[in-house]
């Protein structure tokens, strides 16, 4: 007997995601899903935000395995870091962050969610963000967009970053930007350094206006 | 390796939506759009994996791909199966892409109880 259904393969983690948000939304949370290659900078990119945004915030930080990511931003001088130990997955999944989401108390406007270095498998999953940013890198080589699709299928903004190192790579920053507008013609673009500071007052600008209007 | 992930939710939505019949499952149908990034093999490999480890056994799991649909800035709608492909009037790629990411079950087949 054939039964027609129409069930979503993301269904339980959707179930969980729209929890996660409604959670966040109640607590004025605004969340951003921060996508990224190991070593493009995404820690980085938290520890600059750590000494320049003026907005409190959190952090959750995904890696297979250690603290040391989360380490870095207390370091950097915001104590509301957590890490989040996948112990071998290659994403954090909307329980992984809802189990985090737990011990949130204290009154933040942003939470950074900086996902497992990896730009296949952390893109399929909503975790409860408001939105996902994917962060390039220069030295990683400017094919990336067009090598892994999904995520900038899905990313609202791009950062591009290490912009310092473009003169000294060859990198066709132009053609990148081109590839994220075929994926999604809306998308935000930044270019970024965290050695000169460059494109993080438009990327901050950005996060503030956005939250107004969620 | 999110497939396994993947087929995790579509046993336990299963299981969910299914509780009388899903240790009777014979067959499941599955598409998949053309931008969902999903390696189809290891998603079979995920799922049978699941289904045995839950006793029930050869279930057949027929995964089909469907091509994405987007409207371009031209108001044309197109089919289309890699990202790269243009707006086959006006060539341009400023489109909203409406579906190709998702990942669905369409339908089971059950084992009738007489002819168990």
């Amino acid at each position: 007997m054939k039964k027609k259904l129409k069930i979503s393969a993301y269904e339980q983690n959707n179930q969980i995601a729209s929890e996660n948000r409604q959670f966040l939304y109640h607590k004025g949370i605004f969340a951003i899903n921060i996508i990224g290659s190991p070593g493009c900078g995404k820690t980085s990119i938290l520890e600059y935000t750590a000494g320049n945004f003026k907005k409190s915030f959190g952090v959750i930080i995904g890696d297979v395995k250690t603290a040391l990511d989360s380490n870095r931003i207390m370091k950097a001088g915001n104590n509301f870091s957590y890490p989040i130990e996948t112990g071998g997955g290659c994403h954090i999944s909307p329980a992984m962050l809802k189990e985090k989401l737990d011990v949130i108390n204290t009154d933040i406007d942003f939470l950074f969610i900086e996902n497992v270095g990896n730009l296949v498998c952390p893109s399929s999953f909503d975790l409860g963000e408001n939105f996902k940013v994917a962060v390039l890198s220069i030295p990683e080589g400017d094919e990336k967009v067009r090598k892994y699709p999904s995520l900038f299928l899905k990313a609202e903004a791009v950062i591009i970053n290490k912009i310092d190192l473009l003169d000294f790579m060859e990198y066709d920053i132009e053609q990148v930007e081109k590839d994220c507008r075929i994926h999604n013609p809306k998308v935000k673009i930044f270019r970024t350094s965290v050695k000169t500071g460059e494109g993080f007052s438009e990327w901050f600008d950005f996060l503030s206006e956005k939250r107004k209007h969620f | 390796m999110h497939e396994f992930a993947i087929a995790q939710d579509i046993i336990s939505s299963l299981e969910k939506n299914l509780p009388e019949d899903f240790a009777k499952i014979t067959s499941i149908d599955i598409e998949t759009g053309a931008f969902s990034g999903i390696v189809t093999d290891s998603l079979v490999f995920g799922l049978e994996t699941i289904f045995t480890e839950k006793q029930i056994n050869s279930v057949e799991i027929n995964i089909k791909k469907i091509e994405a649909k987007a409207v371009c800035e031209c108001g044309n709608s197109y089919n289309l199966e890699d990202i790269f492909e243009l707006c086959p009037k006006c060539g341009s790629a400023v489109r909203e892409l409406n579906s190709g990411t998702e990942i669905s079950v369409k339908s089971v087949n059950i084992k009738e109880d007489n002819n168990e």
